[in-house]
């Protein structure tokens, strides 16, 4: 750790920042703090064989026209630090109740369905002509969602790079997954009902009642 | 669909359109090709005979929506997504649309996207073709393209009128 704090007080300290992820990158390179817990709520780091999930609730992050995902859905992963959730860590319970707080922050907010990555994959994506890995995979339990993630890069990557580990990134998660199908339908279950009943637009309503493949 | 007869200078007046609904009508150009928009169709100007000028109307191509939305963002405000986002940058924004407008029928039309970063970016997701651009602050564009198995990335500069000769062939039908 460079600047000789502990992971848990960089992670306080960045909270936030749009240039979380630089910060954290800068005061603990190479994914030092995937080896630490973040918070005191934390169930364990993040190990390789778990999945790891990221819910799709934006419109703007997801194709006007059919529902595939578009890149900025990953943005998050170069300046705060991407909120996911470690399927095998969370309950249906924890899951449903992070939803409604989602969902209920933004009037336009859906839930779509949602993506899931081995975090072994996610953790294994290299740039081009590259050897050090692309992203980290954190630890980030709060005392709401203890089984809260966050996928952040590595480094700070120049323009370009970032837009390729973007790519890597789109393909990893590649499928958008309905609702219906995460933990059996357990989690669609307990969701606030009037956030369920969201009128999702025409050209997405296959994302709430079958699987859809997505090519990227 | 013909929508109206005037002369040049004055707003519609013809019994085929109501009188409340002409005054919505606004020129935005005194070309005389694209001079507004109204209830999503394009109104369209045609040359007439003289000072005489005919309107017509056509559903808003997909290249226009896009542009639409673009132009729609600008009014966005910081924490736009919720989380934080920063407010649209307009520089990235105006490069976004230039870009737009320069696509020509030859080029396939991408989605429009903006990140947290207040950047604007274009995106075209197809069976052969991965294509993200990101228009910068300072007016260039970050580029990571994949078409069929070559890769391609780098930053180009933009001059607002023409697309990128290292762009074009990437992005063509």
């Amino acid at each position: 750790m460079q600047s000789g704090c502990s992971c848990s007080e960089i992670n306080a300290s960045t909270q936030g920042q749009i240039d979380r992820v630089g910060l954290v990158a800068d005061a603990a390179p190479d994914c030092a703090c995937e080896s630490h817990s973040l918070s005191q709520y934390s169930p364990g780091i993040v190990q390789d064989e778990e999945t790891i999930v990221r819910m799709v609730c934006v419109p703007m992050h997801v194709d006007k026209k059919k529902p595939k995902l578009l890149p900025n859905f990953f943005s998050h992963a170069f300046s705060f630090g991407m909120s996911a959730q470690r399927l095998e860590k969370a309950g249906s319970t924890e899951l449903a109740k992070w939803l409604n707080n989602f969902l209920a922050n933004g009037g336009d907010r859906v839930w779509l369905g949602y993506v899931q990555a081995p975090c072994k994959k996610i953790r294994g994506i290299l740039l081009q002509d590259e050897s050090s890995r692309s992203f980290c995979v954190y630890d980030a339990a709060s005392d709401e969602s203890p089984a809260h993630a966050e996928v952040c890069a590595s480094r700070r990557l120049e323009e370009a790079d970032r837009l390729e580990a973007r790519a890597h990134l789109m393909k990893a998660f590649s499928e958008i997954l309905p609702r219906t199908s995460l933990m059996g339908g357990e989690v669609q279950n307990i969701v606030d009902s009037k956030l369920l009943a969201r009128d999702v637009p025409s050209q997405w309503g296959s994302l709430t009642s079958s699987g859809v493949s997505q090519t990227f | 669909m013909v929508l109206a007869t005037f002369q040049m200078g004055q707003y519609f007046q013809s019994p085929s359109i109501a009188a409340g609904t002409c005054a919505q009508l606004l020129p935005i150009s005194s070309s005389n090709s694209e001079l507004g928009k109204f209830d999503n169709k394009l109104i369209l100007f045609t040359a007439g005979v003289g000072d005489e000028q005919t309107a017509y109307a056509r559903e808003t191509n997909e290249q226009e929506r896009t542009i639409a939305i673009l132009r729609g963002w600008k009014r966005y405000p910081d924490n736009w997504d919720h989380e934080m986002a920063k407010a649209p940058n307009p520089t990235s924004l105006q490069s976004a649309i230039s870009f737009m407008s320069s696509l020509s029928n030859e080029f396939m039309m991408p989605e429009p996207m903006l990140h947290d970063s207040g950047r604007a970016g274009l995106f075209w997701g197809e069976d052969q073709l991965y294509a993200d651009l990101e228009f910068l602050e300072n007016g260039s564009i970050a580029y990571y393209i994949e078409r069929g198995k070559d890769r391609h990335k780098g930053v180009v500069e933009f001059d607002k009128r023409n697309i990128p000769p290292v762009l074009k062939p990437l992005l063509t039908a």
